[in-house]
């Protein structure tokens, strides 16, 4: 028997109990119990979670040539001569020696089986497994050993043999750890360790498995995938609600509101919230769902239109993408409902003062609200990677991103007038500022082809402010940020997009969408990020980076360039990230999905 | 004070050797401080060879790396037109330099020729004009004049760039004589008016100087009694050649190295005063005459200043090899009253007293113990390995490094034997370093330089 070495800290020995109690699985028919562990966790359960499978990430992780390519850098390489990790590393050699088998094979085998995980009302846990027979015997046996020796280590709590009616059982500070039937069950605390036990016993019948909203969470769950779903589950929103354990804040601010203010509300109107993790071949996605209301109030339907049917627009194909953000919002219904949809006097006061300043500042010519009337519903903002021609003698020293949205237009005609208005009126206002010299000033140019209309915001250098750092005895070259923006408004027909450059604008307008891959449902808001076109940018304005982090942590520059690489490594392993909120099957979903890099 | 005493006070004591106070009272006042290493060396050689290495323009390889890595941060800086990270972007040099002489001199310059980016906001010429102070720092103070009278940063100030041939702006003149070179009572209205003319036509355009001979107005000038003067630079060396000049700002020095109290009078300036009269007001010479001195070393001097808080914070930080988020550090200063690139007015800051009332006495403590915390990096490493990087074994060694490195007085054996009762007795530190400066922190004698 492995006696626990005596600075092998309590954390990692309260943890290798847990995890040796959950067990080394083998398939659940292996097991000795017919019935669902959902029989025996407690009918006060308001969250409760099925994960299976999870040791195989592990494993999927390592071969990745990126998470390899990490695990070369000199810094990284560097911490894992640490005592620190020296540390961890004795822990997992502990563990090792408990569970009798290396700890990547140990957790893959763990989890073949679904392990279940309650939460009660009261914040206690408790966890069910089914291990192979052979590794129940063996566990129950060590642990009876190590009850024999009492405290683990100086420092730690008895480790003590119990029974309850007749079932083996140890404690640990608070933790329970019973053997039953062929299965362990793993608790915070007495209560639930006994409402756990009494199940098992037959003594009661209500659990988890009679609850209605169980019985309702498990009708509504999403598709799983028994090869990639990792972790389902599902939470008793209406209990969580009545008890005052959910709060959810509403009515307070726009930004929020515009948000995820129809979820909010959904999730106020849903009795089960369904979630899943989801991990196939490099892809993680974790979805979260709730029931619909069968119609849709009239406060909400900016949101997700009348029917529940309207949807973002497709993306559009566009190289060097970092960032596509795509909703549905109806603003023009939106701000008509602002006083029934806002209730925080405060916020509606903001809403009042902000809207008498653009009203000035357009000089009561167009109200916000008109503006917004305008505007379609599906609108899509997105940013590139920047780009200058190499030749060009005026690239500036840091290179932001390309970005401008891109919708469409109601009334096109009179929508066409008021937006051109509103273009002219900002620009008017920015070469008031520029005439303080905090940037040069701006010249609009408009210019028409074909049916095209395109108005350009372009800025002015004087010589006088062109100071390279070349022509100066003290070094000190002038600013050139605003060489990256010459702000555009192009408006087609019903289209419209407005950019931070001009040539980008064209490409927005004659930027062909995408075909949907993969569609479950409507997506009512997807934001789609590309790590990798980050770094990309990252890269180019490295100086940038350098130079800011070291003057947030005062290193020098080596460090700091370190520091930064393995960061921008780690980045690298994601391929892509994706956030949407669909409409599907009367469920509103929320799923997020991140794609690791396999090259 | 007799002739005698003043002429007893200004011997140069550059052939003689500092102990170990001394050393690292010049360290604190000329060099934002030093580490026990460079007290040490500083120790083992006579005082002029020690004043000259620190007022030295030879640059190390080491230290022409930094300066690279300093323009590249300042590139992105003004690339970024954030000019709110100035003062982070100085604090950072102040803490890395390896010239810390010569940036406290830049430090020197920026309160006397005070020019706030709450109005100028172009990092661009803020940081010209930071650039001017270092060319000049250890110079000819008639050629900072020169520059700073043309620098486009300064002209926004002190809207000198709107002085024109018909409607001279007396602004930039006045404060040229009233807080630049002669002081209140040295000069009239009249001379205002006169040295205004003398600076029609110096305008910006763009973002640099020009002589616009247009709006210049060509005729006689009068200043200060003398006549014939036409342009602004004769009506500079006109100034700079007052012998009033060259007392102002050798009094500016003394207050500003020496003491803050106002018992040091004309007679003992006067000497430094005639040295920067007689050598072509050449600042590095003055300097080491300063520095040199019987009375930079004297009680005079010993503990007669207070710490301003960027002094206090980036000594600090360079005593104990370490490093910090320098914009938290430029956010803690600005709380306290300094904020670098912000002066509050033209004046610049009033220092001495001036720094410390019941809010920032607290903030000071406040600091230094943030200072001690988890955003600085030591180059010992991690906390648990400083003391021994020092050389300390034990509560008692720490406290005495401590006091050497970082206070103007040392404590009375009763006030050491406390401090060092305190640490042991409380939740040991993982430094009784760090420990023994946080207790210092909180003592009176903390806050004096």
């Amino acid at each position: 028997m492995h006696r626990p070495h005596k600075f092998v800290p309590r954390t990692v020995l309260r943890f290798c109990l847990i995890l040796a109690g959950i067990g080394i699985g083998l398939p659940a028919s292996v097991g000795q119990q017919s019935n669902s562990p959902a029989e025996w966790l407690p009918s006060n359960s308001v969250l409760c979670l099925q994960v299976q499978n999870v040791g195989t990430v592990w494993r999927e992780l390592e071969s990745l040539p990126m998470v390899k390519e990490l695990l070369t850098l000199p810094d990284v390489q560097k911490a894992m001569q640490s005592p620190q990790y020296r540390q961890a590393m004795l822990g997992k050699t502990f563990i090792e020696g408990v569970v009798g088998q290396e700890l990547r094979a140990f957790s893959e085998e763990l989890t073949q089986t679904p392990a279940w995980l309650a939460v009660d009302v009261n914040n206690d846990v408790g966890v069910v497994f089914s291990p192979p027979a052979e590794a129940f015997e063996r566990l129950q046996k060590s642990f009876a050993d190590y009850a024999a020796i009492g405290n683990l280590s100086k420092d730690s709590p008895p480790f003590r043999a119990v029974t309850y009616k007749g079932i083996s059982a140890f404690t640990l500070d608070k933790v329970r750890i019973a053997f039953h039937a062929g299965r362990i069950v793993v608790c915070s605390s007495n209560s639930i360790g006994k409402a756990i036990l009494d199940r098992a016993l037959g003594e009661e019948k209500s659990s988890l498995a009679t609850t209605r909203w169980f019985q309702n969470a498990q009708q509504q769950s999403p598709r799983s995938n028994a090869n990639s779903t990792k972790i389902s589950g599902a939470i008793d929103l209406k209990t969580l609600r009545e008890s005052g354990k959910l709060k959810l804040p509403t009515g307070r601010e726009i930004g929020p509101e515009l948000l995820v203010g129809g979820v909010v509300d959904a999730i106020q109107a849903a009795d089960v919230l369904n979630m899943a993790v989801d991990w196939n071949g490099g892809n993680l996605e974790t979805r979260l769902s709730v029931a619909l209301p069968k119609e849709i109030p009239e406060t909400r339907q900016y949101f997700f239109g009348k029917d529940q049917i309207k949807a973002s627009p497709n993306a559009l194909s566009l190289e060097d993408r970092i960032l596509s953000v795509r909703w549905h919002r109806d603003l023009g219904n939106f701000w008509n409902m602002i006083p029934q949809i806002i209730t925080d006097e405060n916020a509606l006061a903001e809403v009042a003062k902000s809207e008498s300043e653009i009203a000035t500042l357009f000089g009561g010519m167009i109200s916000v609200g008109e503006l917004f009337d305008y505007l379609g519903p599906g609108v899509e903002l997105v940013a590139c990677q920047p780009k200058f021609q190499s030749e060009s003698k005026e690239i500036p020293e840091i290179q932001l991103p390309k970005f401008g949205i891109v919708g469409t237009l109601r009334d096109a005609e009179k929508a066409d007038r008021a937006l051109r208005l509103a273009f002219q009126q900002v620009v008017s206002l920015s070469n008031l500022n520029a005439g303080a010299g905090k940037y040069p000033p701006v010249e609009v140019t408009s210019e028409k082809v074909g049916s095209v209309r395109y108005l350009t915001a372009s800025y002015l250098q004087l010589d006088s402010m062109k100071m390279s750092s070349t022509n100066r005895s003290d070094n000190v070259p002038s600013s050139d940020l605003y060489l990256n923006f010459s702000p555009t408004l192009v408006i087609d027909g019903e289209r419209f997009a407005l950019s931070s450059d001009r040539n980008f604008a064209e490409r927005l307008l004659n930027g062909k969408t995408e075909e949907q891959k993969d569609v479950r449902g409507l997506d009512n808001s997807v934001i789609e990020l590309w790590p990798q076109a980050l770094v990309d940018l990252a890269r180019t304005n490295f100086e940038a980076l350098v130079a800011q982090r070291m003057l947030e942590t005062g290193k020098n520059r080596e460090a700091v360039v370190s520091e930064l690489e393995i960061g921008l490594t780690i980045v690298r392993c994601i391929e892509k990230v994706r956030l949407s909120l669909t409409t599907e099957n009367g469920n509103l979903v929320f799923s997020g999905r991140a794609s690791l890099a396999t090259k | 004070m007799s002739r005698r005493d003043i002429e007893k006070l200004w011997e140069s004591r550059e052939s003689e050797s500092l102990t170990n106070a001394e050393a690292a009272h010049l360290y604190r006042r000329a060099a934002f401080g030093a580490t026990s290493g460079e007290i040490k060396a500083a120790t083992n050689e006579a005082l002029g060879a020690v004043v000259d290495r620190m007022l030295d323009d030879a640059v190390s390889s080491e230290g022409a790396q930094l300066e690279k890595n300093f323009q590249q941060m300042k590139s992105v800086v003004i690339a970024g037109n954030i000019y709110t990270q100035l003062p982070a972007w100085w604090l950072y040099r102040l803490i890395h330099t390896s010239r810390p002489a010569l940036e406290q001199m830049v430090l020197f310059w920026h309160g006397h020729f005070a020019t706030s980016a709450a109005k100028v906001q172009s990092p661009t010429l803020l940081l010209r004009q930071n650039e001017a102070f270092r060319r000049h720092a250890l110079g000819s103070f008639t050629d900072l004049v020169m520059d700073v009278s043309r620098d486009p940063a300064m002209l926004l100030y002190l809207d000198s760039a709107t002085n024109r041939r018909n409607r001279p702006n007396e602004n930039y003149a006045r404060e040229l004589l009233e807080l630049f070179c002669l002081g209140v009572g040295h000069y009239t209205e009249k001379d205002i008016k006169e040295l205004a003319r003398a600076f029609t036509g110096w305008e910006l355009r763009g973002e640099t100087f020009q002589f616009n001979r247009f709006q210049h107005d060509p005729g006689e000038k009068k200043l200060l009694g003398k006549t014939g003067i036409e342009s602004g630079e004769q009506a500079i060396e006109v100034i700079i050649q007052s012998p009033q000049t060259a007392r102002f700002i050798a009094r500016k020095l003394v207050r500003y190295f020496v003491s803050d109290g106002d018992d040091i009078g004309d007679d003992l300036i006067e000497p430094l005063a005639q040295s920067f009269r007689e050598n072509g007001f050449q600042l590095r010479a003055g300097l080491r005459k300063l520095f040199t001195s019987r009375l930079f070393y004297s009680e005079l001097s010993i503990g007669r200043k207070i710490r301003s808080p960027v002094d206090m914070a980036v000594g600090l930080l360079r005593t104990l090899q370490a490093t910090t988020n320098t914009i938290s550090l430029a956010e803690s200063t600005r709380e306290l009253g300094q904020s670098l690139f912000f002066p509050p007015n033209v004046k610049g800051w009033d220092g001495g007293r001036q720094w410390i009332n019941s809010a920032t006495l607290i903030g000071r403590i406040n600091l230094v113990t943030k200072l001690l915390g988890p955003e600085t990096t030591f180059k010992a490493g991690s906390s648990e390995k400083i003391d021994s990087a020092f050389g300390v074994q034990n509560a008692t060694e720490a406290v005495g490094l401590a006091e050497s490195l970082l206070l103007a007085r040392v404590l009375n054996g009763k006030q050491k034997s406390e401090v060092v009762q305190k640490i042991s007795s409380e939740k040991p530190e993982r430094s009784n370093l760090l420990a023994a400066i946080k207790v210092l922190a909180t003592m009176a004698e903390f806050q004096l330089a």
